[in-house]
């Protein structure tokens, strides 16, 4: 376990230093893998910062899974980091899924705006359920990704997290380009 | 030597307190320091340990979300923390996240990067470097750095300790100054007896015990060894004053045996001088008898001569005997009714002869009316011709001689004077002392023994009377008065002695005289012949056993020292005798004493007279038979 845990803790020391240092590359060449990647890692730091109603898991250690609608690399990038990754003791599963599909049993859900047409068909779809939304390029989600003076930041819609019974922890506010209490579209 | 206390037990006793008061006190103050200076640096540490601790945690979204501004932020709420002086924030790659200084123009340098985990203490600053975990994961280290004033809080605690211990101590010294005097007071007040013992020397002073501690003990041992000490002292000084009086009298009994020594030398010089002198007369006188032959005139003054000389040595014999009774206590009076005026006369007829042959006038003045004494004739005549002999011999020929007599109420006052040489006025006491005499040359021209006064004032003392000698000076003459008692009524007045031979002869008797001395013996029976008494002599003690049985004396006069059967016997032997046994026996002795008086009396005798016998004394005996 203390082994385990050593390992998880080496590699995101390592995926963070890659990600900043691409962040920092980005900054000049504008990079979207390198966004991508930075994205990627958020995904994985909100689950810590967000609670889930009690319902949403099968057993106490159920894994997260994350739901991915967009691109090939958006997937890869966050598959990438699932295999070597635990939150709250519990692993991380990754999938594709497409507008229309169940989405029974995902708790992050991903939707790249631009590069899928049915986004909002699928947050439609998953604004019924506990599953925590984050978009890019869109305003959709409860988390929506920006980009400001170059650096990736999310905005918060406090609105939709309270509909969809999540319960997002202050601290995570207190980073947030912008926290609204937009309610949906 | 007291020597003065240089530390007195009440200063030693505060100092005692106000000694254990300040270690405890200093010992409890640094303790405490030590505990308090741990404790504040301890909760220093834990203070900013929690606080890197909250500051982490409140960071760490900003950390892991890339959010300088918030990070910064965060830190900015140290403002409220001044002690806090600089802080940052490191990502996991130990870059520089974020950062605060309280004071940015400060010299506070941050450093690169993190160092290990914990806390550093280093002069007056403490650093805290925390890792930041966020879902069990590092996100980063906070660090921070605060001032650790322990040298401010130290000075305000010694500040504190100074000013509480200073209280404490002047506390402690009251109580202490309050208390000692329970303990200090009762030693205080034995030493202080203890030094007046030492100063004045007085063991009568005792302490006073008012405490029944060891202190009580120590007071009533003190005062027992003070008392003990006093009685010694007061044994000691009786001792002393005992031995004091006994060295002083030894001291007087030593002069006074030195005195009379040299008194019986003198005596003895003078006895031997005046014993010797009518050796000389008597031997003339013999010559002269014997060329006198038919020449009576010339054997008459001759006789004359030896009578003069042998009365003088009879009587310095006499004083001598009468001395010895004196210095034995014996000297005794036999009194009976007698007239002063016989008595006067009796002594002018034996001090006669001195007074004329010196040529001196006499002047006699008695009462006309007879006064009656209680007195021994003899003893009285011998007193006054003891006086008007010392006149006479002490007045030069041709001088005045009183004697006079007066009634005055009961007393009788003799007074014999005369204008002769007088006696110094410091001799006029000693006069009466034995062997005293005023001229002590032994070529001195007045004969005697000086025993003549002495021996006058103690006969008129057994007499009731007194003797007083005055004088005006050397050449003034002396007077001497004797007072006398009377005789408390004339009416039982009863005869004297009267002149013996010419008295009335009494009742004829038989007399044995036995004596070896022949003349003495021989002599006696004349005269008592010449009484009408009938007398057998004889001189030895058988002779004298013998006579008597033939010849049954009514009066056998015994000498003791009889040849052939001593006195005592020869008594033994006629109180055995039929013919005797109611004779009166009468011993003759030369010795007086009271032991020969008893041995005397158990062999029978009923008498006892001491030689020289006196014919008078026989009379005497003879007619109180009579009557």
């Amino acid at each position: 376990m203390k082994i385990r845990l050593l390992i998880s803790a080496w590699c995101i020391a390592c995926c963070a230093l890659l990600v900043v240092a691409r962040q920092t590359l980005a900054a000049d060449t504008g990079s979207s893998a390198i966004e991508q990647a930075v994205k990627a890692a958020y995904l994985y730091k909100f689950l810590g910062y967000v609670q889930w109603p009690p319902g949403a898991f099968v057993k106490p250690d159920a894994p997260f899974v994350i739901g991915v609608a967009g691109s090939d690399e958006m997937l890869a990038a966050i598959s990438d980091l699932a295999g070597h990754h635990q939150v709250r003791g519990r692993p991380i599963t990754v999938r594709r899924v497409a507008a229309g599909s169940a989405l029974d049993g995902v708790h992050l859900l991903y939707v790249d705006e631009q590069g899928y047409a049915q986004a909002d068909q699928l947050l439609k779809q998953a604004g019924r359920k506990p599953i925590l939304t984050v978009t890019d390029g869109g305003d959709g989600g409860i988390i929506r990704f920006v980009l400001d003076d170059g650096r990736v930041r999310f905005s918060i819609a406090l609105g939709l997290a309270r509909r969809q019974s999540l319960v997002l922890s202050s601290r995570l506010l207190s980073v947030a380009a912008s926290v609204d209490e937009g309610a949906a579209k | 030597m007291i020597r003065p206390v240089s530390q007195s037990i009440s200063r030693k006793l505060v100092r005692v307190v106000m000694i254990t008061t300040f270690m405890a006190l200093l010992v409890s103050g640094v303790a405490m320091l030590l505990y308090d200076v741990h404790a504040s640096r301890q909760s220093s540490i834990d203070d900013l340990t929690t606080q890197a601790d909250l500051l982490g945690r409140s960071s760490a979204p900003a950390l892991q979300f890339n959010d300088p501004a918030t990070a910064r932020g965060n830190l900015a709420l140290l403002r409220v923390r001044p002690s806090v002086v600089a802080a940052a924030l490191y990502t996991t790659d130990g870059r520089l996240f974020a950062r605060y200084l309280s004071d940015p123009s400060g010299t506070v340098v941050l450093p690169k990067t993190p160092g290990p985990p914990g806390y550093r203490v280093s002069g007056n600053r403490i650093t805290v470097t925390h890792p930041i975990f966020e879902a069990g994961e590092p996100v980063g280290t906070i660090y921070l750095q605060a001032r650790y004033e322990w040298r401010d809080r130290l000075e305000n605690y010694l500040i504190i300790m100074a000013v509480v211990m200073a209280a404490s101590l002047a506390v402690a010294a009251i109580i202490a100054v309050r208390l000692q005097a329970s303990v200090s007071r009762p030693i205080l007040e034995v030493s202080g007896v203890a030094r007046e013992v030492m100063r004045r020397r007085d063991y009568s002073l005792r302490a006073h015990k008012s405490t029944e501690d060891e202190v009580g003990v120590l007071v009533d041992a003190f005062n027992d060894m003070l008392g003990e000490v006093e009685r010694r002292a007061a044994a000691r000084e009786s001792a002393n004053r005992e031995l004091q009086r006994e060295m002083k009298e030894r001291r007087d009994a030593e002069q006074a045996l030195r005195l009379a020594d040299r008194r019986k030398d003198e005596f003895l010089a003078t006895l031997a001088h005046e014993l010797r002198n009518p050796l000389a007369p008597l031997s003339n006188g013999l010559t002269l008898l014997r060329l006198a032959g038919d020449n009576p005139a010339m054997a008459q003054n001759a006789r004359d001569i030896m009578e003069r000389q042998l009365a003088q040595m009879v009587r310095l014999v006499d004083d001598l005997l009468d001395v010895s009774r004196i210095s034995s206590g014996k000297l005794a009076v036999k009194k009976a009714r007698v007239e002063l005026q016989t008595v006067m006369r009796n002594a002018l007829e034996t001090a006669g002869p001195m007074i004329e042959s010196r040529g001196h006038r006499r002047h006699v003045a008695m009462p006309e009316l007879p006064i009656a004494l209680d007195a021994d004739a003899t003893r009285l005549a011998q007193v006054f011709s003891n006086l008007l002999n010392n006149a006479a011999k002490y007045t030069e020929p041709g001088g005045r001689i009183g004697f006079t007599a007066e009634s005055a109420g009961n007393e009788v006052v003799v007074t014999v004077t005369d204008n002769g040489i007088g006696i110094p006025a410091e001799m006029l006491e000693r006069v009466f002392e034995m062997f005293a005499q005023v001229d002590q040359s032994l070529e001195r021209s007045h004969a005697g023994l000086g025993v003549g006064l002495t021996l006058a004032r103690r006969l008129v003392e057994l007499h009731g009377g007194t003797l007083e000698v005055h004088s005006e000076g050397a050449g003034c003459g002396c007077r001497c008065v004797v007072r006398l008692p009377r005789a408390r009524d004339l009416e039982r007045r009863e005869d004297g002695i009267a002149p013996l031979l010419a008295a009335q002869p009494g009742l004829p008797h038989r007399i044995l005289l036995a004596d070896d001395n022949v003349d003495f013996a021989t002599t006696l029976a004349a005269l008592l012949r010449r009484l009408g008494h009938e007398v057998m002599v004889t001189h030895d003690g058988e002779e004298a056993l013998r006579e008597a049985v033939r010849f049954r004396p009514d009066f056998a006069f015994l000498d003791i020292g009889l040849p052939g059967r001593n006195g005592y016997d020869l008594a033994r032997a006629l109180r055995l005798l039929p013919a005797t046994s109611g004779s009166t026996l009468v011993a003759v002795t030369g010795w007086g004493q009271e032991k020969d008086r008893r041995l005397a009396a158990e062999a029978g005798f009923d008498l006892h007279l001491v030689k020289p016998v006196r014919l008078a004394q026989i009379v005497e005996v003879l007619e109180q038979a009579d009557s």
